[in-house]
């Protein structure tokens, strides 16, 4: 596990759309003493849209500005904070996958993420930095008309469930289990697992198909490492992974 | 601080008096009585702007036109007012206030000696208003209480009314703060507002978001004409690398060297692009062309040039054979035939003159034998001789032979003449002819020295002189240039049409090879790099969110400290208007029995025997509020102007100023009271004099009356009294 990774996370997710976040006395009560409250920050003038994690012992119930509460967020796990807004911002980018999800009409909102989370990779999107940013703000506000018009109404409910999932989902790509939580309080349970060393090399293999190269040189490397067994690829990714994977 | 006291005061060529008037004051109390039109009321305006430099504002007063000069003394006359008092501790103080009109100039018209020093100016001012301890805006706090106030104070608006009152009671110190402190909350709220009206127009985070989303549009109009050119929407999520990756893979269509690692792009592009103007230059057939071309340029001149010298020396050489017929072209014979013209006419000449020296021998000759024909033998050698027949002899030479020798001669110089003149005529003709000929031969070595070396030139070698003369070699040379135009015309139709094989052989290799690579690196350059461009200024404007941000927070806690200023400001107004109040009431629950005796003595109302003041605050003011009260009805409280006589409120004014006046917190040292028992009968102003001297706190009450019966009233009470007499001319004489 990472440094300073949670071995578990209690976690409960706020989004929103006016940029405004209610805590209750029973959100909090579901996180303390050492869990996270994991609010999705929409304002670009707040870098949004991202996720912050406040840890519970710094909260109190009642409502809060992004801006208030992205300050509280400063420097709160950083590095985890980091790779879960990587994972989920490339789904949200990824409009060929979560088109997906609205195109399932036979199903529930929830049938239809789960099966498009189990079935359907996000591409690794290339874009960083502001640009990102704002793709990200835009990929995020095509993704909410599209979700309204499925659900037809409570979209901006139906949101808070939707990206918990895809919150879930993230988390178990970074090595974590979720465990059930029939009361609803935390949202998100979650215990360090270890690597899914078989993911590992499913997600290495993608990239690899999905990397352009951009010498002939990089395109025999690619070619000849697509060749490579799963078990060849883990072993790779063990030997150059960078030691905070560690 | 020490009470001041009126000492003297005069004045020149002001209101009512030309020239000097002085008027001496006397301390505690003085009533100087003064008929009507003896200027009194001129010598109190004049003591009331000596202090303060105001002309007052009276009903009667248009303070535009009005002028303080005395309409007598001229305009030129020294105008001035001088007051002189003395406090507590036998200081002295003159103030000097020259009047030079309507348009006031303080540092000129204003000096204080006070002690040692003189002041001059707005200090000066400043420090008159601190030793009488008056505010600057206070008119009867100076304690000069004109006919026309007197009522007016009491009666009038509520802010006079706590003016006079907070001057008498000595309050100015803490009310001079509030309109200060209104101000300054004022400018407070005025920032507040400002900052919100700024917060509302240009909130920095929203203009970083505005314009954020302006260089999104462009990004996205950018990313979608580069879509229309062809490239993927995965490309442009990392427009760098896709531009990279394509430059490589252009340099490697063009088997250039790979690009240095890092390079920028537009230089790798300018790079490709120089490699390919390099690879259109050096390819075989890009070099094929150029040598065709060149040919090309050689050959058309030539083919040009062969032409024009065949069909010149044809015309030429047609033009020589004709000439060829019709006479000799030979020059050299036909300069033997001009010489040896010349030589038989000059032996022609010759003879000719033989002959004609011996035809005038012969002459004579004959002339002298005729004059001796008798002669019989020679002179000389005596040998026998017949005249007759020497002279038969003689004659027949001269007329028969020598004529006839001569005549021909003649005839034959003629002739010979005419052959000359012809040849000369030929000659000049023929060498025109081989200045012609001298000309096209010289082009045509010219151009053969040019084609030396090529096929088509030729060997033989022609020479002038004998091309002149001989129309077999002239048809050769005509031969020749024929042959040379005719296989320049066919290697130019060679080299045209392999020309032209060559461009269709590069327009398919432009076509094939240059141009897709060309098209290529026009794509990154054009469509490419402006994704960059936009994708670099979207990453410039993010790093200014913060500085936004961090300017909103700074805009937003100036506007919460100009809130917490606002409300210490308020608190403070609230604060002084509250102690003040306080002060206020106090001040005047201590002087309100004597306020209200000296009221009751002098009015002897039968219904309101006392006065009330009450204070108030409005908007962080004091205000007062002036009743008269009944002690035997009780609940008789009304404001003093609704309910008493013009006599009564006359003696209310009096009550109140010399009640307020006569209070501890009181520094005025004078008060200087126009006609106070104005509207008062007889028994009210005797009532006034005994209620003045015996209420009288102030040092000094100086009362100017035209009521004789009120002066003798004050007189008898123990006022000291004097009298101003007469007025002539604008001058009042004093008793």
């Amino acid at each position: 596990m990472p440094d300073g990774w949670p071995n578990q996370l209690k976690i409960e997710v706020k989004t929103s759309r006016d940029n405004q976040h209610k805590l209750s006395d029973r959100d909090l009560a579901g996180i303390r003493p050492d869990g996270y409250t994991a609010v999705l920050i929409g304002g670009r003038v707040h870098h949004g849209p991202r996720w912050i994690l406040l840890p519970a012992s710094l909260l109190t119930p009642g409502g809060f500005s992004e801006s208030t509460l992205s300050q509280l967020g400063e420097g709160v796990q950083p590095d985890l904070c980091d790779r879960i807004n990587l994972i989920w911002s490339d789904w949200i980018l990824d409009e060929s996958v979560w088109r997906k999800v609205f195109e399932q009409h036979h199903m529930e909102l929830q049938a239809a993420l789960d099966w498009c989370l189990q079935n359907h990779s996000a591409r690794r999107n290339q874009s960083t930095g502001n640009v990102r940013e704002g793709r990200l703000a835009d990929a995020l506000s095509r993704f909410r008309n599209d979700l309204d018009r499925f659900v037809g109404s409570n979209g901006a409910q139906q949101e808070g469930f939707v990206h918990q999932r895809i919150l879930g989902h993230a988390l178990q790509r970074l090595g974590y289990r979720l465990t059930s939580n029939p009361i609803g309080v935390p949202d998100i349970l979650a215990v360090w697992a270890g690597r899914d060393e078989t993911a590992t090399s499913k997600t290495l293999r993608r990239q690899l198909q999905e990397w352009m190269p951009e010498s002939e040189e990089s395109a025999r490397l690619r070619n000849v490492l697509l060749s490579f067994s799963d078990d060849a690829l883990q072993a790779l990714h063990r030997v150059l992974r960078p030691p905070e994977d560690d | 601080m020490s009470a001041w006291q009126l000492q003297k005061v005069q004045v020149k060529n002001l209101l009512g008096f030309q020239g000097l008037k002085e008027q001496h004051f006397q301390p505690r109390i003085q009533v100087i009585e003064a008929p009507n039109h003896t200027g009194k009321t001129s010598l109190t305006m004049a003591l009331l702007w000596g202090l303060t430099g105001i002309i007052p504002e009276l009903p009667r007063i248009n303070r535009h036109s009005f002028r303080l000069s005395n309409k007598h003394a001229g305009t030129d006359a020294e105008q001035f007012c001088v007051i002189e008092l003395v406090n507590d501790s036998n200081s002295r103080m003159a103030i000097k206030r020259l009047y030079r009109g309507a348009r006031a100039d303080l540092d000129a018209e204003l000096t204080v000696e006070l002690d040692d020093k003189i002041l001059s100016g707005q200090d000066a001012q400043m420090r008159i208003l601190e030793e009488l301890n008056v505010k600057p805006d206070s008119l009867e706090g100076c304690g000069v209480v004109l006919q026309d106030h007197r009522l007016g104070f009491i009666t009038g608006k509520e802010s006079d009314i706590s003016d006079v009152i907070s001057d008498m009671l000595g309050l100015t110190v803490l009310s001079r703060f509030v309109p200060t402190l209104e101000e300054r909350l004022k400018e407070v709220k005025e920032l507040q507002k400002e900052i919100t009206n700024y917060l509302e127009a240009a909130d920095p985070l929203k203009k970083w978001e505005e314009r954020d989303q302006q260089l999104r549009d462009d990004f996205l109009q950018r990313e979608n004409e580069a879509i229309e050119a062809g490239f993927a929407r995965e490309d442009l999520e990392n427009p760098a690398t896709t531009a990279v990756r394509e430059l490589a893979q252009i340099a490697a269509s063009l088997k250039a060297p790979p690009a240095q690692p890092g390079r920028p792009i537009p230089d790798e592009i300018k790079r490709l692009r120089d490699h390919l103007a390099t690879l259109r230059k050096s390819s075989p057939l890009g070099v094929e062309l150029a040598e065709l071309q060149g040919r090309k340029g050689q050959l058309s001149p030539w083919v040009e040039k062969a032409v024009s010298l065949r069909d010149a020396y044809r015309d030429f050489n047609e033009r020589l054979a004709a000439e060829d017929g019709a006479g000799e072209l030979d020059t050299k014979r036909l300069t033997d035939t001009i010489a040896e013209k010349e030589t038989a006419l000059q032996k022609n000449q010759e003879r000719r003159d033989e002959l004609a020296s011996e035809k005038g021998l012969l002459t004579n000759a004959y002339s002298h034998m005729q004059s001796h024909q008798n002669l019989r033998a020679c002179p000389v050698c005596d040998s026998p001789i017949k005249a007759s027949d020497l002279l038969k002899k003689l004659k027949n030479r001269v007329e028969d032979q020598i004529a006839s020798e001569l005549s021909r001669l003649k005839e034959q110089q003629k002739t010979l003449s005419e052959e000359k003149d012809g040849a000369e005529s030929r000659l000049k003709a023929v060498n025109r002819l081989k200045d012609k000929h001298g000309q096209l031969f010289a082009e045509i070595s010219s151009f053969h020295t040019q084609v030396q070396g090529e096929p088509f030139c030729w060997k033989k070698k022609f020479e002038i002189d004998s091309l002149f003369l001989d129309a077999d070699s002239r048809t050769k040379l005509v031969a020749v240039l024929e042959s040379v135009a005719e296989q320049l015309n066919e290697g130019l139709r060679v080299v045209t049409d392999e020309l032209k094989q060559k461009k269709a052989q590069i327009e398919q290799q432009e076509a094939e090879q240059y141009q897709p690579a060309e098209a290529q690196i026009t794509c990154v350059s054009e469509k490419l790099l402006p994704v960059m461009d936009a994708a670099q200024k979207i990453e410039n404007h993010g790093k200014k969110r913060d500085r936004a941000a961090q300017r909103k927070t700074e805009l937003e806690q100036l506007q919460e400290d100009a809130r917490t200023l606002a409300g210490q400001l308020q608190k403070i107004a609230s604060a002084l208007a509250q102690q003040e109040e306080e002060t206020a009431s106090a001040a005047i629950r201590a002087r309100l029995p004597d306020i209200s005796e000296f009221f009751r003595s002098v009015a002897r109302n039968p219904d309101y025997d006392g006065l009330d003041i009450q204070t108030n605050i409005s908007r962080d003011r004091v205000t007062y509020k002036i009743q008269a009260t009944s002690s035997a009805i009780g609940n008789l409280n009304d404001t003093v102007g609704h309910v008493l006589s013009e006599g009564d409120l006359s003696a209310a004014s009096m009550a109140l100023l010399l009640g307020l006046a006569s209070g501890e917190s009181h520094h005025l040292g004078f008060l200087v009271l126009d006609d106070p028992a104005q509207g008062m009968d007889e028994t009210l102003q005797a009532n006034l004099a005994a209620a003045i001297v015996k209420f009288g706190k102030p040092k000094q009450v100086v009362i100017f009356t035209h009521q004789q019966s009120f002066a003798e009233a004050l007189k008898q009470a123990g006022a000291h009294h004097s009298r101003i007499h007469s007025w002539k001319m604008g001058k009042v004489q004093d008793a």
